[in-house]
């Protein structure tokens, strides 16, 4: 069976999923989730190759992660918001396809799947980062306030690829992402808002019509950080308008 | 009547952070809303608002030092 992690991040209330990104863990909601905390419980998913999961990601398709969170999940949560980033957000969106987990609402930021993906440079270079000096350069392409990605962060980063398996975990991953063409459909019976960085050079906004698109200017591939408020009220408008 | 910039609560896992940058330095005027100071974990960063308007009167906690949740960074008053 391929691996994921489920985290009680804390708070009381609603369930509130939260998935990272290729490359993130549950750590990459440190802005985001203690604001969600008064109004939320708060959870974080993650897949084979991120955090505290193992690296076992199977073909790395986002079905294979999808059903991976779903088994962590079994019952644990109820009718959850999903907050998905980039990957995450793609995971989100076969998660409410599926409606196994049966999400009251969505907020997709910069989810992949969804737009194309036309320099998968980033995926690429990510598993084989050996330095910090390399990772800081590469990791700051994420943001476009670039004080934001430290080369603490950086060297931090480059520790955990050093992990057994985490590398090819993520070579996997970024093999399947590249491969998976068909563009994921938006839920018909779950709402949803999208929220996109209008510079994120990683994911780039979509360029085709998107329902429910936000469009945050000055603001890369990372809204959870660079635009904290704009993502934390969308979570909660969708709180309220799914009766969570 | 000074009000304290705090460093903020990071959840369960994460109780202290460092300073990244300041930006603003002591004597600047600052307006509710403007990030006054970034501080950053191993993992992620995290942009501190100026709570009121006012002067920056004080820094406490350093660029490059480390602090804890709770802590007070600065001093507008």
């Amino acid at each position: 069976m391929t691996d994921a992690a489920l985290h009680r991040l804390g708070g009381d209330g609603p369930d509130v999923l939260l998935i990272n990104g290729f490359g993130g863990d549950r750590l990459s909601w440190l802005a985001v989730a203690p604001q969600l905390f008064p109004h939320a419980t708060v959870w974080a998913a993650e897949y084979g190759g991120h955090g505290a999961a193992g690296n076992d990601v199977g073909d790395g398709s986002a079905a294979t992660l999808a059903t991976a969170i779903e088994n962590e999940i079994g019952d644990r949560l109820t009718r959850p918001v999903i907050v998905g980033h980039s990957l995450g957000g793609a995971l989100a969106l076969v998660l409410a396809d599926r409606g196994v987990v049966d999400p009251a609402g969505l907020v997709l930021i910069a989810p992949a799947g969804v737009a194309d993906i036309p320099d998968s440079s980033f995926i690429d270079q990510l598993p084989e980062l050996v330095d910090g000096e390399a990772a800081l350069s590469l990791l700051q392409t994420l943001v476009v306030r670039k004080v934001l990605i430290t080369r603490r962060m950086a060297d931090g980063f480059v520790e955990t690829l050093a992990v057994a398996g985490r590398r090819d975990a993520l070579r996997t991953i970024a093999i399947a992402v590249k491969s998976n063409g068909v563009p994921l459909p938006f839920p018909p019976e779950v709402p949803f808002t999208v929220l996109w960085g209008a510079s994120d050079v990683i994911v780039p906004p979509p360029v085709r019509p998107t329902p429910g698109l936000r469009m945050l200017p000055d603001v890369g591939h990372m809204p959870q950080v660079e635009a904290v408020g704009e993502v934390v009220e969308a979570i909660r408008e969708r709180l309220v308008v799914s009766g969570a | 009547m000074a009000t304290e910039i705090l460093v903020p609560q990071l959840g369960n896992e994460v109780s202290e952070a460092e300073v990244t940058e300041w930006a603003a330095a002591v004597g600047d005027s600052v307006s509710t809303g403007e990030v006054v100071v970034v501080i950053s974990t191993t993992k992620a960063a995290l942009e501190i608002e100026a709570p009121v308007d006012g002067t920056l009167s004080e820094i406490r906690i350093g660029e490059g030092e480390l602090t804890e949740v709770g802590a007070v960074l600065g001093v507008i008053e």
